[in-house]
């Protein structure tokens, strides 16, 4: 067999090299696959994937004021068209609601607690998909940042090793956020294993429930990125989860997961009930509500906290993390 | 004297049927993406209003691009072998692989781990935030394994037939 002359073995392998490159950056440019699939199913179910209508309706568990307009809006996936809607109240069927949207002209007292649900009927299939709506009678208390302004926040750490461990600074960057400024934080960290936690509380954003009235549901929502980082290091995290502090406790969501990636990204939450945080500090006494909602309860001091991890065999360096957009709704009874 | 000169052949016969098979199905599948999703969440494909969500593949579009990327790209893979080797079957093993491997990219375990290592590997790019909202954004599902590997074993009968066909008609 006669071989192949060189320049044409150079030619294929560079054809060879464009349709591998052509082909993976259509895969990355396709955006994600088969959007709208429901995930596999990693508990061992076997993963099953019903070509049928999936539907979610928007927005999740929200608490309004007393008066509110609520719009809903039905998210459907896997539907083929045409599809019908129908819409109903804690079961039974809101007449003309047959849109894939519903309005609530004015949520009152009485529908705390109703449960509004959607019914697609598409070609291939029907499906129910349901929200929780919860009312308050008095506005929401909001304690937000988006600019991070230095003076407005206070920070205590906790460092791995506590001695000569790794230390930090934060600004306040003017651009670069999402949008505009946000709050810089620099770890300056040892050598792997190290760690480095710090809880950031915001002045003024405190809340009494002997004044103010006892709490029925608390939203959070957050925002970070990771801006750069040295070469070298090895992670084992970085977060971002909004907390709250009480009677020498720390609160935060068990259902937050925030890693900080280089693109920013966060989470939000609606509508948090007592039952529904995690706390660390002091146990929790047999008297005790942990935490506690009630008009009695000593005051919510409101942050979040950020954690930094290196590895073992991980070299020293630095890490600069961003965070934007913090806001707290406090919803009372 | 006359000096021999070599003309570049042209892509013709059986590698040029295997190019042309795998520009059509990729055409179908980009098809997909400007009438049944939604063209702001793919980097590469253009948002054309009058196509826009007029849902023209139904339940098929929601699986037909994960059967066609290793599909065509084998085929413009097999396309490059010389003329007269076995069957490039290895060309669907490697596609099917690479989509494969995305795929799991996008596992909520994987995910953030992956998207994590991108700034470091591949710096501030246009690729590395691509790539980001690729795997953060999308979905790893059963059905785009399945599809995926239907692809590549259509890829590779396609193959199969074009080899049998070639080597009748060699005879």
């Amino acid at each position: 067999m006669r071989a192949e002359p060189i320049g044409r073995s150079i030619r294929r392998v560079l054809t060879h090299g464009a349709i591998a490159a052509l082909g993976v950056l259509a895969i990355v440019g396709s955006g994600g696959g088969a959007i709208g699939f429901p995930d596999i199913d990693y508990g061992g179910g076997g993963g099953s994937v019903p070509l049928v209508p999936y539907v979610n309706v928007l927005p999740f568990r929200p608490t309004v004021q007393a008066g509110t307009i609520v719009r809903f809006e039905a998210e459907v996936i896997n539907a083929t068209p045409p599809a019908s809607y129908q819409w109903r109240r804690n079961g039974v069927d809101i007449t003309g609601a047959t849109g894939p949207t519903y309005t609530l002209g004015g949520a009152q007292l009485g529908d705390d607690g109703a449960r509004f649900t959607v019914t697609v009927s598409a070609a291939n299939g029907a499906s129910t998909g349901g929200t929780v709506l919860l009312v308050s009678p008095l506005p929401g208390v909001v304690f937000q940042d988006a600019d991070f302004p230095v003076s407005n926040w206070t920070v205590t750490a906790t460092a791995q090793p506590a001695d000569s461990g790794p230390t930090h600074t934060e600004t306040q960057a003017t651009d670069g956020g999402n949008p505009g400024a946000y709050r810089n934080i620099a770890y300056q960290m040892t050598p792997g294993p190290s760690s480095l936690r710090l809880s950031h509380l915001a002045v003024g954003a405190s809340y009494d429930p002997a004044t103010q009235g006892a709490i029925y549901t608390i939203d959070l929502a957050g925002e970070c990125s990771r801006r750069s980082f040295s070469s070298g290091l090895i992670f084992t995290g970085l977060t971002l989860s909004p907390v709250f502090e009480q009677a020498g406790r720390t609160y935060q969501p068990r259902d937050w997961h925030s890693a900080c990636v280089f693109a920013w990204s966060g989470m939000r939450v609606w509508s948090l009930k007592a039952d529904e945080f995690q706390f660390s500090g002091p146990a929790c006494g047999a008297a005790e509500s942990c935490p506690d909602f009630a008009a009695t309860a000593a005051p919510l001091r409101f942050g979040f906290v950020t954690n930094l991890g290196l590895a073992t065999g991980s070299s020293a360096g630095t890490v600069v993390q961003g965070i934007d957009n913090w806001k707290v709704t406090v919803w009372r009874r | 004297m006359a000096r021999a000169v070599r003309i570049p052949e042209p892509l013709h016969g059986a590698p040029a049927r295997l190019f042309a098979l795998g520009c059509l199905a990729l055409g179908v599948g980009v098809l997909v993406y400007l009438t049944d999703r939604d063209p702001s969440r793919a980097a590469l494909v253009p948002a054309i209003a009058a196509l826009s969500q007029s849902h023209l593949f139904g339940a098929v579009g929601l699986w037909l691009p994960s059967f066609v990327h290793p599909f065509a790209f084998s085929l413009f893979t097999a396309a490059l072998q010389p003329a007269r080797r076995p069957p490039a079957y290895w060309a669907c093993a490697l596609w099917w692989a690479i989509n494969v491997a995305f795929e799991i990219g996008q596992a909520p375990s994987v995910s953030a781990g992956v998207a994590d290592l991108l700034p470091r590997v591949l710096g501030p790019t246009w690729l590395a935030a691509a790539l980001s909202d690729y795997l953060l954004r999308g979905t790893c599902t059963v059905a785009d394994l399945v599809a995926t590997t239907a692809g590549a074993a259509a890829a590779a009968a396609v193959l199969r037939f074009t080899h049998l066909r070639e080597a009748r008609d060699a005879r």
